[in-house]
């Protein structure tokens, strides 16, 4: 072994520790009924009682459509917003990149209130219209729309930090061949930093199949429990419910589901 | 010197090898204001600890930021041989240990003590003729009506903590639907059980017989007159529509703004309140009120003189000392017979302790373990008997059959 790869221990053993080893033992403590007294042994009842709960299964799918719904909202407003932003004067910029920076710090649940009011099924601005609550899909949208305002801002920053550091002088080249300004952006700049834009939407999307927050302190799932995602479901699952080891099994299956979509990603893109 | 240094040093070891170790665990730890004990669980430790010289008393908060943080710390010690030997939760908490071998039952230890508490409230932790635990004051939920919305539609209302009748309280909805304002709210977006379950009471609904919380029995008459009522309470409009997507936020925030004539909350603050049991169908002798307690516990060291000590902290923490404080610093309801709980500024609880200690309390298996499974399974069913999507039939079918998977 090199010794350069020991540099890699520390990091590999805190990841097998706090990662690896405990998402081993969900596993294994989904094959019982935990009350941590009477603890029993039910081999794969959880498995099979979190493969027939359609709440469950029902969230799996919404983790994927909140990953989609986020991503694409979120990427397609703070692409161009930050392209547009590291076109700024340097001055200029750093103090658009700061105020785009606020928001960010806002937490969730300071916010909650607020969407609850916008979209109270009682009196909400929006009732008349439409009553986002009513139905899985409308609320899911609903969520996802909370996500991306509150995360937009933040993501236009981190692209136009990327995308300053695009060299001026490769703008400047292209703008002297007649290039307007969007024609440098999206044909010069954006190829530049592809690479660190798929990472923030391999991240966003992994940060969407977990929104707890909003699901838990505006939505409540509604409506019935049928727009809650993946980690609020494990959540209320042992939380709520009280119900550990079906929410370890839960946990292991979500686990399986996620590394199985990365490794179809994978041969795909292959 | 230096013998004596060994000396003292081998006296306070020795000291401390004799002592007794006691731990309690608690849920939060109130300050006891201006006392001589800096909190609730300082007092029993304290007045413990000079009643038996040696003795040690260790506070546990098992409070957490996270829910279910208290459960996961109470049954974390507990199967790992360190259980407490009094511990001081809710009595949803504490009743998984109402059992021979786990709690202690209390009237082997300290008979007289128990003797104060008034048998309604000591009943609820009373099993197979063991008394396991030992309440704190109560908190009640009851019906809360607006009196000044009252006054504002033309309804005269009946003295507080009254009994009253669906028909009286008809009446009032039908003066406030005339005016735009709803009698009350329904609601199935977050949780219903107890704030909207409680309206069963009314109807004589039993959600479990004879104290038997193993299985769920509404499949009655008095459950189909309770849904046929809330049917028509959301098809003519005497509560806010879209009762399946609000949420007790928003219940709480309809009755704050005015627009509710009787609710589980206080209707609005500035307005003038006064409290009820849940009114009740013909025949149907009580509404329902629900309350929940600390109720402390002294479990089984297998000890006889750890046991005892357990069980002479289990009754100091709540005692009649700290339970007259409660009751007239924050209103709280005494569950030791004698203690009043008084009329304070902008607290109106002593009307609630009216309520519940004339109508007692609407059982939907609150106090049992097994609540955390139970409760949470009623949401979906409900919301679909809301929005119309199943007949009361099929929502007792389904619900029974679901609430009993749960239990099991």
């Amino acid at each position: 072994m090199k010794r350069s790869s020991l540099l890699i221990l520390p990091c590999l053993v805190l990841c097998l520790m706090f990662s690896v080893v405990p998402m081993a033992l969900s596993a294994v403590a989904g094959l019982w009924k935990i009350d941590f007294q009477d603890n029993v042994f039910v081999g794969v009842a959880n498995y099979v009682k979190a493969f027939r709960d359609p709440r469950f299964m029902g969230s799996l799918l919404n983790g994927l459509v909140y990953a989609i719904l986020c991503v694409a909202g979120n990427f397609s407003i703070a692409i161009p917003l930050g392209l547009a932003v590291s076109d700024l004067p340097k001055g200029v910029r750093r103090k658009v990149q700061t105020a785009l920076f606020i928001p960010g710090l806002i937490i969730g649940v300071v916010m909650a209130p607020l969407w609850r009011m916008v979209f109270n099924p009682v009196n909400g601005p929006l009732v008349g219209i439409f009553n986002v609550w009513s139905n899985r899909w409308s609320a899911i949208a609903a969520v996802s729309l909370i996500v991306i305002v509150g995360s937009v801002s933040t993501t236009a920053m981190s692209v136009s930090v990327y995308a300053a550091s695009v060299g001026n002088e490769v703008r400047e080249a292209a703008r002297m061949d007649g290039a307007s300004n969007w024609r440098v952006r999206w044909s010069i700049v954006l190829p530049g930093i592809a690479n660190v834009i798929v990472i923030l939407m391999i991240l966003g999307m992994i940060g969407a199949t977990q929104i707890w927050e909003n699901i838990q302190t505006i939505s409540y799932a509604r409506p019935s429990f049928t727009s809650g995602g993946p980690i609020w479901e494990i959540y209320d699952t042992g939380f709520t419910r009280i119900q550990y080891g079906l929410a370890c099994a839960k946990t292991a299956i979500y686990l399986a589901a996620f590394g199985l979509i990365m490794l179809v990603a994978r041969l795909v893109k292959r | 010197m230096r013998r004596v240094f060994l000396i003292v040093l081998l006296a306070l070891v020795a000291f401390g090898l004799s002592a007794q170790k006691l731990t309690v665990l608690f849920e939060g730890n109130p300050p006891f204001i201006g006392q001589k004990w800096a909190t609730m669980y300082d007092r029993p430790k304290q007045i413990l600890e000079e009643r038996h010289p040696g003795v040690k008393v260790e506070l546990l908060d098992a409070t957490a930021g996270v829910q279910g943080g208290v459960n996961v710390m109470l049954e974390s010690l507990v199967a790992s041989g360190q259980t407490p030997n009094v511990v001081s939760v809710t009595v949803m908490r504490a009743s998984k240990f109402f059992k021979p071998g786990q709690a202690l039952d209390l009237k082997q230890y300290v008979p007289n003590d128990l003797k104060k508490w008034e048998p309604m409230f000591l009943d609820r932790v009373t099993k197979g003729g063991k008394v396991y635990a030992v309440p704190g004051t109560a908190g009640a939920l009851t019906l809360a009506v607006n009196l000044t919305l009252a006054e504002e539609v033309g309804w005269k209302a009946p003295p507080y903590a009254t009994a009253w009748t669906l028909d009286s309280f008809m009446e009032y909805a039908k003066l406030l639907k005339a005016k735009g304002k709803y009698a009350t709210v329904l609601f199935s977006g977050s949780n219903p059980i107890p704030y909207v379950t409680a309206w069963f009471a009314s109807f004589g609904v039993e959600f479990f017989k004879n104290g038997d919380y193993s299985k769920v029995t509404i499949d009655s008459p008095q459950t189909r007159k309770a849904l046929a009522w809330m049917r028509m309470m959301i098809d003519e409009g005497y509560v806010p529509p879209n009762a399946s997507q609000i949420i007790d936020d928003d219940s709480v925030a309809l009755s704050a703004a005015g627009n509710i004539g009787a609710n589980i909350w206080i209707a609005n603050p500035p307005a003038k309140t006064a409290y009820y049991p849940f009114p009740h169908a013909t025949g149907v002798k009580t509404g329902g009120v629900f309350s929940n307690y600390i109720a402390n516990v002294a479990m089984d060291k297998k000890d006889k003189k750890l046991n005892q000590l357990g069980a002479e902290l289990a009754v100091l923490i709540t005692d009649d000392v700290y339970q007259k404080y409660s009751a007239e610093t924050s209103g709280a309801i005494a569950t030791i017979k004698g203690i009043v709980t008084p009329k304070l500024p902008g607290n109106d609880n002593y009307q609630a302790a009216e309520v519940l200690k004339k109508f007692g309390l609407f059982d939907m298996g609150a106090e049992t373990a097994k609540y955390p499974v139970f409760r949470p399974v009623i949401q979906p069913f409900l919301s679909q008997f809301f929005d119309g999507v199943i007949d009361a039939e099929t929502f007792i079918k389904k619900y029974e059959a679901a609430a009993n998977e749960a239990l099991n």
